[in-house]
């Protein structure tokens, strides 16, 4: 057999991935690169009017969800784990669950039943005989609202990377300070919590990075942050430079963050000295000690997600025969496509880049993956921004050019059509599946490519025949967590979709801002019914696998694989 | 155009400041089964995986059956090379059955042909009746066994093995070693195994290539390694051996049997001389001692599985007190104290210039 001959290129695995990187890279650094362009005194208008504004709103957002995601996320972390009480293995799973729901969701159906017209403040009139006026009652929406509803779907996230902070750490520590003397209260926070800090430092970040990124909920309430601002700076005031100077701020603001949680991790390194994992003994509360500690469980859990669930339910069965109609399936069925797209394009260009990154290991390419999982940082309205700039310019040169050489204008062929908002999903999204599927090549070991490729088989066959049989059950997790993140995304979406295109997270968000709140919660119903899956999957992961307790390998990878893709949010 | 199979020429190759092979070359002769041979990070699996393909070369050229597949800036990939490699780890396909795993790389067959030649492998290494369970369901030793067969079906050009034998326990290890053995040589395949163990590679290679630090320090048959070593490093890599160092006076060195003959050193080298356990004889001392002989007392002595260790002193010799090893067949265990007679078999006894870097 004559051997053939082969000559040394660049692979087209190293290609696209350098091409990807820079695709997914190119909004962000296009909504940066307005730091430095000048906007004939906008800036300075909006510096010297809202900027401050938003600038405080935002921060007080911050510091409010920060604050109660962290009491929250650790408590309930802590008594789980380390207490034992009547139904504690329910809310170990349980306490996940408002995450199912989107935080505009949960304000939506918050502001419906507890406003002016909603059933607790007409039931309280017919009680009491009160009219307008004559009572005081706390406004939903404001923003200490604001920081309420976001605190409740936000906190999962803190109580799902302490509990396993608090799982890790040994026994032996915690045993240890329990003959030193500590009661629970200090063995809390004097051992446990110091312990737990890096994990409690990147939930925290996570949390504030969501509650950045949120614009469904600030744009309903009228609370004045940035995404608020961004979109009021561009749709209403038409400006898209200087809404793309706000995106940069914030995009630099949000470095400054992430850079803070890396700051934070790097000081104070912790070291686990014994890696000796037991269930952990735990300490038996009773009777009123037990009822607290239910409650303080169970609150989060009831107003997090069973009353928005009831409520959006009934709901739903009232208005869903009138809002059920052709109309809703055209949405549901756009939604499906656009999250179904998104989800296999995200699955197979991150195969490809994770894939392209085995074949070809070396620092440019590293970068370059690292690049394209940077966007999951930034506010979906600023990559929003970041896109469309680059596109209608892309769209003007098109255009000019077949005027010039046909004289046809071909119209909008990137901005305002699919192709920019799954775009936009891809910048976003990208992070998530490039981290599980990352993960999940880890079963797959380089000698396996190896034995493969001695074989005959060239880097495309090895791809199909080992790797995908192989990562299969990871590609699908990836897949989903994707489809569900781009089913629950608002304000791309509605920044960039084609004309008349509108999905269900749009229709609710439309339907809201007609105060049509009974309306809104059959397609709100719709997206909380996906968004519950991942949680799902999540929850089963945490109820089989646990030190001390018995747990197939397959279920500790795709609780690793889950955890990490939220953890690499960071 | 010779008759080598596989040839490496002038290879060098570094992972970034770090220099893993300096100009290499070896050769493979058809059916021949050869060793790479050396301490970890000596560089033999680089060779082995610039070999493969699965490295791509940086300098030198390398040529399968007289065809370049390597050269700078010419790269065959892998699947083009028809090459056969085993793994430490095997790398079986977890999610294929045994068959499926041997039938991997034969694309080019129709389905009954795959299912024949897989089925000749796998009777060949005596894994037939496992055909259809998967990876996991396996030993180690079984799962060698498939990782061979698997490289064989194809009938590669070239088979190479990386320390195929690592994982195993030692009982199993000698057991699986000699089937390895008798399944390659009945292919006919050529035969590259890295190893780092010198028994290993004693009892498997036709020819041994003795490799350090990235360079060849010899390429020769096993017998003539041990027998003849081309300098010290090959010398001591084989056994643990007694090592004096002196100076060559009238191309002679002293020892305490007596001066040695290093005909082709010039007067004032400072040399080392190596003497193998085994050369030294060891009798009782009663009376005088015998012509050529030294006066040593036993420090300790131990009965390994096939001889006795014996520790020797031998006081004053040229005012310094030396310990050397003697290895005896059989059994003879001196008390510790006694006083005997050592004599120094020549044949076994190397002397090399002192290197800056020996050791």
């Amino acid at each position: 057999m004559p051997i053939p001959k082969g000559h040394r290129r660049l692979s087209g695995w190293t290609a696209f991935t350098f091409v990807m990187a820079a695709l997914i890279a190119l909004p962000i650094l296009v909504v940066l690169s307005y730091v430095f362009v000048p906007s004939h005194g906008i800036w300075q208008h909006l510096a010297s009017t809202v900027l401050p504004g938003y600038i405080t709103t935002s921060l007080w957002l911050m510091i409010g969800v920060g604050i109660g995601a962290t009491v929250i996320g650790v408590g309930t972390a802590w008594l789980v784990t380390l207490c034992e009480f009547p139904g504690r293995r329910l809310f170990e799973w349980a306490l996940l669950l408002p995450m199912a729901i989107p935080a505009y969701v949960i304000a939506y159906t918050y502001t419906g039943l507890l406003d002016f017209a909603g059933p607790l403040q007409s039931l309280l009139r017919e009680l009491t005989g009160w009219k307008h006026g004559d009572y005081w009652y706390p406004d939903v929406r404001s923003l200490p609202g604001a920081i309420v509803m976001l605190t409740l779907v936000l906190y999962p996230y803190v109580y799902l990377l302490a509990r396993a902070a608090f799982l890790e750490q040994s026994v032996c520590v915690l045993e240890v300070s329990r003959t030193l003397g500590c009661g629970p209260w200090r063995c809390f926070s004097a051992v446990a919590v110091p312990l737990a800090r890096p994990a409690i430092a990147a939930g925290v970040t996570l949390v504030l990075m969501e509650t950045l990124n949120d614009f469904g909920t600030v744009q309903y309430f009228g609370v004045n942050s940035f995404t608020a601002g961004i979109y009021r700076t561009w749709m209403g005031m038409g400006e898209p430079a200087a809404a793309a100077q706000l995106a940069a701020v914030l995009t630099l603001f949000i470095g400054l963050l992430v850079l803070l949680e890396r700051l934070t991790r790097g000081r104070g390194k912790v070291h686990h000295t014994t890696s000796k994992y037991r269930q952990l003994p735990r300490y038996r509360l009773n009777g009123h000690h037990a009822a607290l500690a239910v409650l303080a469980n169970g609150l989060p859990v009831l107003i997090g997600f069973v009353i928005p669930a009831v409520v959006l339910s009934m709901w739903a069965w009232q208005t869903g025969p009138r809002i059920i109609d052709a109309r809703f399936y055209a949405e549901a069925r756009n939604s499906f496509v656009l999250a179904s797209l998104a989800a296999v394009f995200a699955v197979a260009i991150a195969m490809i880049m994770a894939y392209g990154l085995r074949l070809r290991r070396s620092r440019a390419t590293t970068y370059a993956t690292r690049i394209a999982a940077m966007g999951y940082g930034v506010p979906g309205a600023v990559i929003a921004v970041g896109v469309l700039i680059p596109l209608s310019q892309f769209d003007t040169w098109i255009n000019d050019f077949t005027v010039a050489q046909w004289d046809v204008r071909v119209g909008l062929v990137l901005s305002g059509t699919v192709v920019a908002v799954l775009f936009a999903y891809m910048v976003r999204f990208l992070a998530v599946s490039f981290n599980a599927i990352e993960a999940s090549l880890g079963k797959v070991t380089i000698h396996m490519d190896d034995a493969a490729r001695t074989l005959g088989h060239r880097p495309l066959a090895t791809l199909l025949q080992v790797h995908l049989p192989i990562t299969k059950g990871s590609l699908l997790t990836a897949a989903i967590l994707v489809f569900v993140d781009v089913m629950k995304e608002l304000p791309a979406t509605l920044l960039l979709r084609p004309f008349n295109f509108d999905t269900l997270a749009i229709r609710a968000y439309q339907l809201a801002s007609d105060e049509r709140l009974a309306d809104a919660a059959a397609p709100s119903l719709a997206i909380v019914a996906v968004g519950i899956v991942p949680v799902i999957m999540l929850s089963i992961a945490i109820a089989k696998s646990r030190p001390g307790s018995e747990a197939t390998e397959q279920e500790r990878i795709a609780e690793s694989v889950m955890d990490k893709s939220v953890m690499e949010r960071a | 155009m010779s008759d080598d199979i596989l040839k490496l020429e002038g290879v060098s190759h570094a992972f970034g400041n770090t220099h893993v092979l300096d100009n290499v070359t070896i050769d493979a002769k058809p059916g021949e089964l050869l060793c790479l041979l050396g301490p970890s990070g000596c560089g033999k699996t680089t060779a082995l995986r610039l070999a493969a393909g699965i490295e791509e070369l940086q300098q030198g050229r390398i040529t399968l059956s007289g065809q370049t597949v390597a050269a700078p800036g010419l790269h065959v990939p892998p699947e083009r090379r028809s090459v056969g490699m085993v793994f430490q780890d095997y790398a079986l396909f977890p999610h294929l059955s045994i068959l499926r795993n041997v039938q991997f790389g034969l694309s080019d067959l129709d389905a009954a042909a795959k299912r024949q030649r897989a089925g000749e492998v796998l009777e060949q290494v005596g894994m037939s009746a496992y055909g259809e369970s998967y990876p996991h369901m396996l030993s180690g030793g079984q799962q060698q066994r498939v990782a061979l067969a698997r490289a064989l079906a194809p009938k590669p050009r070239v088979l190479l093995l990386d320390e195929p034998f690592s994982g195993l326990d030692s009982n199993l290890r000698a057991h699986i070693r000699d089937e390895t053995l008798h399944v390659v040589k009945d292919s006919g395949t050529t035969t590259l195994i890295v190893t780092h163990d010198p028994e290993e590679a004693m009892y498997m290679a036709d020819r041994i290539v003795v490799m350090n630090e990235g360079r060849v320090e010899q390429i020769d048959i096993p017998d003539k390694l041990y027998t003849a070593p081309a300098n010290a490093f090959v010398a001591t890599f084989f056994s643990s051996i007694n090592r004096l160092e002196g100076v060559v006076r009238a191309k002679m060195v002293a020892t305490p049997f007596g001066l040695i003959s290093a005909p082709d050193l010039g007067d004032g080298t400072p040399v080392e001389v190596l003497m193998r356990p085994e050369a030294l004889r060891v009798t009782p001392l009663d009376g005088a001692l015998p012509e050529g002989a030294a006066s040593a007392h036993v420090l300790d002595a131990r009965m390994l599985r096939r001889a006795s260790f014996i520790h020797l002193c031998f006081g004053g010799f040229e005012g310094q007190h030396l310990h050397f090893h003697s290895r005896v067949p059989g059994r003879y265990m001196p008390k510790i104290g006694d006083h005997v007679a050592v004599t120094l078999e020549r044949a076994q006894t190397f002397v090399f210039p002192l290197r800056q870097k020996s050791r």
